[in-house]
């Protein structure tokens, strides 16, 4: 199974928010786990380094006591300081961050103090708040051998002693140790600000990222579905990343737009080539007669001898010159129809007819299977009359002699339906794909406009002129819309 | 069999019972009426023309003795500088009870060298027990030697932590040798010099006043 990822920017941008929260609050949580355990620990070690100690100096004291006596009996304070002072310096030694010395609870007097391992002068000294939780330390000392603990929280830190006594004499040490918490409770209600501001921040940036990202997608999309329609259309300005991916689009836009201006240019040159081709060789075969008749017509005239012959061939090739220039202008400028809804089978008769010299000529047979009686459809009938000759001359062409060509005319669906066929070889597959360009022919004689103007005449009755050669022979079919579309009439 | 069981327990014994008796020693706990050291140490109520008297006599006795080596030599001559300075501080009878108890310390160091003179350098089997209660005590005192030469009253004090280590250095040497009676005496002998010391700081650096709780 497939996780179901998120598509949307807002089901996306709750997840990330929601998912900051998460790990901010997790981070929090561990922050503090870590702070809480690194000072249990800090603690723990403080009181046994604080036990280890005062034991320490209860062995040292006793043996130097049991060696050359009390060694405050009998000497002045100054004096009992330097014996006490030299025991504990010489024990914190050892110890680091951890004061400590002797108490004589008879006189509550502090005595043979010493942090040997003090950093600083001032470190050095004790507090008024020291002082008290060394009276309290003692105090809680009992008489035995048990060593008396004891911990308080004084400013910032966190005071812990340890004290066990040795006679009339206590012997204490402490060690002040920095806790981690308090800084942080200290400044608690900055992290609070900052944790709140920062989270604030991510909220409206993932919001703010969310907006852009919709605003500039659907600019996009919508600027897409717009260009679909009208490609000179280009996208509006978007800030950001997005804002590079729609100018990227809108440069595919102009450059698609320009290519396809070039390759229609092309195709107007490719096709005016075709033309001025096309007609160079329509118009040559005639001036050629016209001037052979003229020179004919020369010689005779040189000679005396009359003869209209010679000029009606020059009329008649003029004709024809007019007939191929009016042929340029019919496919140049577009075909106005004049329809109204008529029957086909006499459109169909008067076709035949203009065909029939060339009929003869050959030896052709035109068959009309089928006409449906009544079959009738809005047509422009003299325009639908050349189709079907142009049609029928192409099949004529094709046939060979005494062959036959069929006709039928029916109705199919919403339109009327008219198949020419020919029994001639079928088209090869390289004449197929242009069998309907203009000025493309096979027959020396040819134009190269028949089809094409026909399948013009058709599209513009708002129906379809297609053919058939799959095996041998070629079925010409026409479909023409009985009755005249809406887009039509407009 | 028996016999030699018998033999054997009553050894085992005797040797418990030397090594304890030191043990109770280094554990014993000062009172009220904790047994003080020797007198010499500490004057008491004794005038000072006595403790003059008998410390010049003890130092001329030290003396008298032939071939000195340089240890005692060096306590000899400290003995003797401590008790001329205990003589120019009569109207302190504190400062003088300090130096009479300093130069009687190098005196009883000097005892002890000359009495390792006189013991045999063989491995023994007794005393272990005690020896080696008292060394970690020596060693203790010997790291104390800088801490009271660093408050200053003793021109010397180098020569005293120097030859308070070397001591030490050699107790460990005879113990480590199984001389257990002459690494008693160099450790004594390292603990009289950093006692001699303490009193040297006590009868000269007037100490600021002690922190109270009141």
């Amino acid at each position: 199974m497939l996780w179901p990822a998120p598509v949307s920017f807002r089901a996306q941008a709750f997840i990330i928010a929601a998912a900051s929260l998460a790990v901010a609050c997790l981070a929090a949580f561990i922050v503090r786990d870590v702070i809480f355990a690194t000072e249990s620990k800090l603690l723990a070690d403080s009181q046994q380094l604080c036990i280890a100690a005062s034991q320490e100096l209860r062995i040292q004291y006793q043996e130097r006591a049991a060696y050359a006596g009390d060694p405050l009996k009998n000497l002045p304070r100054d004096a009992q300081e330097i014996s006490l002072m030299g025991i504990s310096a010489t024990v914190l030694k050892a110890y680091k961050g951890i004061k400590g010395g002797m108490f004589l609870p008879e006189t509550d007097r502090i005595m043979g103090y010493a942090y040997p391992t003090a950093i600083s002068g001032s470190e050095s000294e004790l507090t008024e708040i020291e002082r008290i939780f060394i009276r309290s330390l003692a105090n809680r000392s009992g008489g035995g051998e048990e060593i008396a603990t004891k911990s308080e929280w004084y400013d910032r830190d966190l005071i812990v002693g340890a004290a066990v006594r040795s006679g009339g004499m206590v012997l204490w040490t402490m060690r002040r140790v920095p806790v981690l918490r308090y800084p942080l409770m200290g400044t608690q209600r900055w992290w609070l600000a900052a944790l709140v501001f920062s989270t604030v921040l991510g909220v409206g940036g993932i919001i703010t990222i969310w907006y852009m990202l919709h605003s500039g997608v659907a600019g996009i999309r919508h600027g897409l579905r717009r260009l679909e329609d009208n490609f000179s259309y280009r996208l509006p300005l978007i800030r950001g990343d997005l804002g590079q991916v729609a100018q990227a689009i809108n440069r595919m836009a102009e450059r698609r737009a320009a290519l396809e201006e070039k390759l229609r240019q092309q195709d107007r040159l490719a096709a005016l080539g075709k033309v001025v081709a096309g007609v160079a060789h329509e118009v040559r075969n005639p001036l050629n007669s016209i001037k052979l008749t003229l020179q004919l017509l020369d010689r005779r005239l040189k000679k005396g001898i009359m003869a209209s012959n010679e000029v009606e061939e020059c009329l008649q090739e003029i004709d024809r010159l007019d007939m191929i220039v009016g042929r340029l202008l019919a496919f140049g400028r577009p075909i106005m129809t004049n329809r109204h809804m008529q029957e086909i089978e006499p459109l169909i008769h008067q076709a035949i007819k203009m065909v029939h010299e060339p009929m003869q000529n050959k030896s052709i047979q035109i068959i009309v299977n089928e006409v449906e009686k009544g079959l009738g459809a809005d047509v422009d009938g003299p325009q639908i009359i050349q189709v079907l000759i142009n049609l029928l001359l192409n099949a004529i062409e094709a046939v060979p002699s005494s062959g036959t060509v069929r006709l039928t005319a029916e109705s199919l669906g919403p339109n009327v339906c008219i198949r020419i066929s020919d029994e001639g070889a079928r088209i090869p597959d390289d004449v197929r794909q242009h069998v309907f360009d203009a000025y493309y022919t096979t027959k020396p004689n040819g134009s190269g406009l028949g089809l094409s103007v026909s399948r013009e005449i058709v599209a513009n009755h708002g129906g379809a002129l297609e053919f058939e050669s799959e095996f041998s022979g070629t079925t010409f079919i026409m479909l023409l819309p009985i009755e005249r579309s809406r887009a039509d009439e407009t | 069999m028996l016999k030699l069981i018998l033999k054997r327990w009553i050894l085992t014994s005797v040797l418990i019972c030397m090594g304890t008796a030191p043990v109770a020693r280094a554990f014993q706990f000062p009172t009220s009426s904790a047994p003080k050291g020797p007198d010499i140490w500490q004057p008491g109520d004794r005038k000072w023309p006595d403790w003059l008297d008998e410390t010049t006599k003890r130092l001329e006795k030290s003396k008298s003795i032939s071939q000195p080596g340089p240890e005692i030599e060096f306590l000899q001559a400290r003995a003797s500088d401590l008790l001329e300075r205990a003589k120019s501080s009569r109207e302190n009878f504190f400062r003088f009870g300090r130096f009479i108890a300093a130069a009687n310390a190098m005196l009883e160091a000097s005892d002890r060298m000359v009495w390792l003179r006189k013991t045999e350098r063989t491995p023994q089997d007794h005393d272990v027990w005690g020896a080696g209660f008292m060394l970690p005590g020596c060693y203790f005192r010997v790291r104390q030697a800088e801490f009271f030469a660093s408050l200053g009253g003793e021109k010397n004090f180098e020569q005293y932590v120097t030859w308070s280590k070397s001591f030490y250095q050699q107790a460990r040497v005879a113990f480590d040798a199984h001389e257990y009676q002459r690494a008693r005496l160099y450790g004594d002998a390292s603990s009289f010099i950093v006692f001699a010391l303490e009193c040297i700081a006590q009868a000269n650096v007037q100490m600021p006043d002690a922190p109270t709780t009141k």
